[in-house]
Order: C-alpha cells, then structure tokens, then sequence
C-alpha cells in the first residue's frame, strides 16, 4: 500500500499543528502591529499638521485596518486549509511493516513456547512415566516368578500391579499424542516431507503425499506453520470426507505450496471460530495465503502458499 | 549378555540398568550422550569386552534431536557384529525406515544371519519385562525386532496385509529380506527377471506401497521381518 501524497499547504517536514501555530502567531503580530500603526494615525487627524497630512493620516487609519482585516482573514483561511491533524506525512509504509514484524515475532515466539513445553514433557513427565511402568513390570515379574512361595494374603497384588500398569501405559499413549501434536521432533529430525508422510501415516484418511521435487532447506517457521496446516486440512478431511481418498501435494519455488485435494461431496466452508479461519491468521503471520475450493459435489481443494524469504518483493 | 546402555536421562538410564542387571546381565558401560556411546563402544572393543548388545535412545545430546539414531548407524558401519537396539518416545516409520535401510541409499543393513541383530522398539515395551528380555535375546542371536507400531504404519495396515500376498510373492518377499537384490532372486529361484519384478511390483501393490514412496524395499522387508517376529 502506497502513502498517501502529502497536502500541498504542508511542508516537507512540517506537521500541521506547527503550521497552524506559525500562522497563529503571524496573525497575533499583525495584529498588534497594525494596532499601533492605526492608533498612530488616528492621532495625526486630530494633530496641528497641515490638512494634505492629516487627510493623509485619514486614508490611512481606515486603510491599514481594512488591509489588516484582510491579512487576518487570509491566514485564517490559510489555517483552516490544513486538515485537522492528518497524519498525512506518517510513514504508512514503515509502520505497516512494524506491526507485521511484531505479528511475526510473536508468532516465532509462539512457536518456540510449544518446543519448550515439548521438551519439558519430554524430558519430565515421559521419563518418569517410563521408569515408573518399569518397576511395575518388573514387580509383576517378581510377583510371578516367585508366585508359588507368596503367601495367600499377596494374591490380589497380581491384579493390582497390572491395573496400575495398564493406566500408566494409557498415560503415556495420551502423552505422547499430546507432544506429538504440541511439535513433533519427527519435524527436526526428517523434515517437512517425512513428517507429513509419518502424520498421513496416523491420520485415518486414505491419503496419499506427493512431493515430486526434493524441498529446499526453509525457515524453520514456514516449516512449522506448514505442518501444523497439513494437520488441521487432513482433521478436516477426516470429519467432512470419510471414506474417501485425498492427495497431499507438497512442492516449492519462491513459496512453499501445500495443497490437498479429497473426492468427498464438497460444500466445506470457512466456519467463524473454526480451525481452518485460524489456520488463515497464522499463515497470514508468515505472509502467507490460504485458498479453499469446495463446490457441492466436491472436489474440495485446499491450499496454503508460504513466501520462503519472509520479505515482501516490494520492499526489497 | 554384555551391554552397553545409552540414554540421557539419568533416572530411565538407571533403571534400565538395574533392570537389566537384576536379570543377569553385565553392563559394561553407560553413555548419556552420543558421542560418550561411540566412545564407549570404541574403548569396550579395544578393551576386548566387546558388548553383545548396544542399547541407545533417539534423541540425545548433543543435538537432541535424533542423535542416538545416527550413533546407532555409525556402530553399525564400524562394528557390524554388535547387535543394536533403538529405544523411542515416539515410533516413526522414517527412523525405522533410516536404521534398517542405512541413509539414502536403500540398502537394508539387517539380514538376518549375517553381522549383529537389529532392534527399534517404542520405549514403553521395556516394561513388559519378559518380552523385552526376549527382544534383547533376538537381537543378540543377530534377528530382528521391529516394534509392531511400526510394521502397521509401514504398510497401511487398513487396507492391506501379508496375508493377501501368494506363495510365490510371500518366497520373493523373504529373499528380499535377506538382502537379495532382483537378479540374484531370480537366480535363486530360476525365474525369469521380468517375472521376479512382476512379483515384486505385486509385494508392493498388496502392501498398499505405491510408486514414488520413498524405501519400498525396505518397507515391504520390515513389514515382513515384523510379521514374523510377532
């Protein structure tokens, strides 16, 4: 978006309130200015001058104040020309690239928010859940091992020690689902392609991934913003095309592109609150654009395009 | 059996440890970082007490990422005959995919018979004690073990499974396992080679792996070696 010209009254560097000021001061001195000139004059008609200066003084007392109206009313209008505090000359340019800077950073720090809690539960409560069911089953072992010396009264331990098994193991199946949606380090690890096969893999949609060309190293945030798209278009895909088949296509120039077509019956829309409105703000965060196709009787496309080099064209 | 333990995570590494100690077996050195694993490989073979089995996480120091995974590789290539286990939080069939078929290029490095066994289990197995000692026991006897998580994402299990593979393909799909390349299964079962890679092109199909999928050989072997683990 250009910025708007700057009103011709103003200068270069000047804003109107500095303007407006300078204008009220040249009134106030022409004021009292012509003030005093004319009081002088008025003087000079009743003095003992000859009659050619006192008609002279004359003219002039009533000539000054009509020029000196004039001159006020000019300025005046001149005043008045000056829109009222238009931010006119405000850099509209540098101030819309702050507020996308700042919308990115924040987002950025979104994003390293959910790999400390990931590496905090990874490191945390997962071990400790591991090294817990451990010991049970190991003292599950012992208990059997050693079963037909235990005396009668030990007998519900069996159980026992297994229900509590059972529920640890729960646990750490919710656990990891949660990690693994908070950020996977599968993402870290193989990268965007592998990561989106492996989450194909899981996701209970027949879908196939395609990515003919081999992706260029990306920013690790248009990576993550492009994963967790992939997540929310293939939960869409489960809840508005079951049991069809969808294709994840995944390739890149100057964008990185991510589209994913289903043959289900159509008709998906952008909900208010809905996950895939949400997904549009976050890729708007990276400046990227969101599309979706879906006329009744499908098929419905849905596709994401991220800049990889996070400056407008038009700045750089 | 000798072991040598790497992992992290103090508490996971001690119990571990404790765990393995209390069923018979020697721990001849822990490492909590992947460079402390291939140095403690390195010094345990020169020190002629080799290790039986190698036991290491994913994610480790210094990378946190998947570290313990590339040490593994690396063991793999310097001391063939050391059996390894991988241990993870979290399965995915990229890393199987990466431990059994190497980096790239395709080429399993498990076949059963030959150098030490190979293992990628989820970290919760460890708990059912029995069959984690007998998954340890495998590998140490150079077999594979491949946690079932894996062999059904491998292959899609939904739509299709080994059991719609025919005599024939099942006899192609286990030369393949054991490294076999096209021609030489084609020696090995005097077939032509066009109808070896007609019953190859039907392995794939039947286990739902399509053209461009990255590793299909080596997909199609781990779903097999799992099958038959299990």
């Amino acid at each position: 978006m250009a910025g708007r010209q700057p009103a011709p009254t103003v200068g270069p560097m000047e804003v109107p309130e500095q303007r407006r000021r300078k204008l009220f001061a040249a009134q106030l001195v022409l004021g009292v200015v012509a003030g005093i000139v004319t009081t002088r004059f008025l003087t000079a008609t009743t003095g003992t001058a000859s009659d050619g200066w006192r008609f002279l003084a004359l003219l002039l007392s009533v000539g000054v104040p009509a020029a000196t109206i004039w001159g006020l009313w000019k300025l005046e209008v001149a005043k008045f020309a000056l829109k009222p505090s238009a931010p006119a000359d405000v850099d509209w340019a540098r101030e819309l690239r702050e507020v996308r800077d700042s919308r990115r950073v924040i987002a950025s720090a979104f994003e390293i928010e959910r790999r400390r809690i990931e590496r905090d539960l990874h490191d945390g409560a997962q071990q400790n859940l591991v090294a817990a069911t451990m010991k049970l089953g190991e003292a599950s072992l012992v208990l059997e091992q050693h079963a037909a010396v235990a005396p009668h009264q030990l007998a519900g331990l069996a159980p026992l020690l297994e229900g509590a098994h059972r529920d640890a193991e729960e646990a750490m199946r919710s656990l990891r689902a949660t990690v693994s949606g908070i950020h996977p380090q599968v993402l870290t690890d193989i990268g965007l392609h592998a990561a989106v096969v492996d989450m194909a893999e899981r996701s209970g949609v027949d879908v196939t991934v395609r990515c003919p060309h081999r992706l260029p190293d990306m920013p690790e945030e248009v990576v993550a913003v492009a994963w967790f798209f992939c997540s929310e278009a293939l939960t869409n895909a489960s809840k508005h095309a079951q049991g069809c088949s969808a294709t994840l296509l995944l390739g890149a120039d100057k964008d990185l592109h991510v589209s994913i077509m289903d043959n289900g019956g159509g008709g998906a829309w952008l909900r208010p609150r809905g996950g895939l409105l949400g997904m549009r703000e976050r890729l708007a965060a990276f400046g990227g654009t969101m599309e979706l196709s879906s006329p009744l009787g499908g098929p419905t496309t849905l596709s994401a395009h991220i800049p990889l080099l996070l400056i407008p064209a038009h700045e750089s | 059996m000798k072991l040598i333990i790497a992992d992290d995570s103090a508490l996971l590494r001690e119990g571990l440890v404790g765990l393995v100690e209390r069923q018979g077996h020697e721990v001849v050195a822990q490492a909590a970082s992947a460079p402390e694993l291939l140095a403690a490989v390195d010094s345990a073979y020169r020190n002629d007490c080799s290790p039986d089995v190698v036991i290491t996480d994913v994610r480790m120091p210094p990378g946190m990422g998947d570290d313990g995974l590339a040490a593994a590789l690396e063991i793999r290539s310097r001391h063939p005959g050391i059996g390894i286990l991988v241990l993870s939080q979290y399965v995915a069939a990229a890393y199987a995919t990466d431990l059994f078929g190497g980096r790239g290029d395709g080429v399993l490095t498990a076949t059963p018979g030959g150098g030490g066994g190979l293992g990628y289990l989820l970290k919760d197995r460890i708990s059912r004690v029995a069959d984690f000692m007998r998954s340890l026991t495998i590998i140490e006897a150079g077999g594979v073990v491949v946690d079932p998580e894996v062999a059904t994402r491998l292959i899609r299990g939904k739509r299709s499974s080994l059991d719609d593979l025919s005599g024939r393909e099942l006899e192609v799909l286990e030369l393949m396992s054991h490294g076999l390349s096209n021609a030489q299964i084609s020696g090995r079962l005097f077939l032509s080679a066009s109808a070896v890679s007609k019953h190859v092109a039907n392995v794939f199909s039947k286990l739902g792996l399509t053209t461009g999928e990255d590793n299909r050989r080596v997909r199609a072997v781990l779903a097999y070696l799992t099958a038959a683990t299990h």
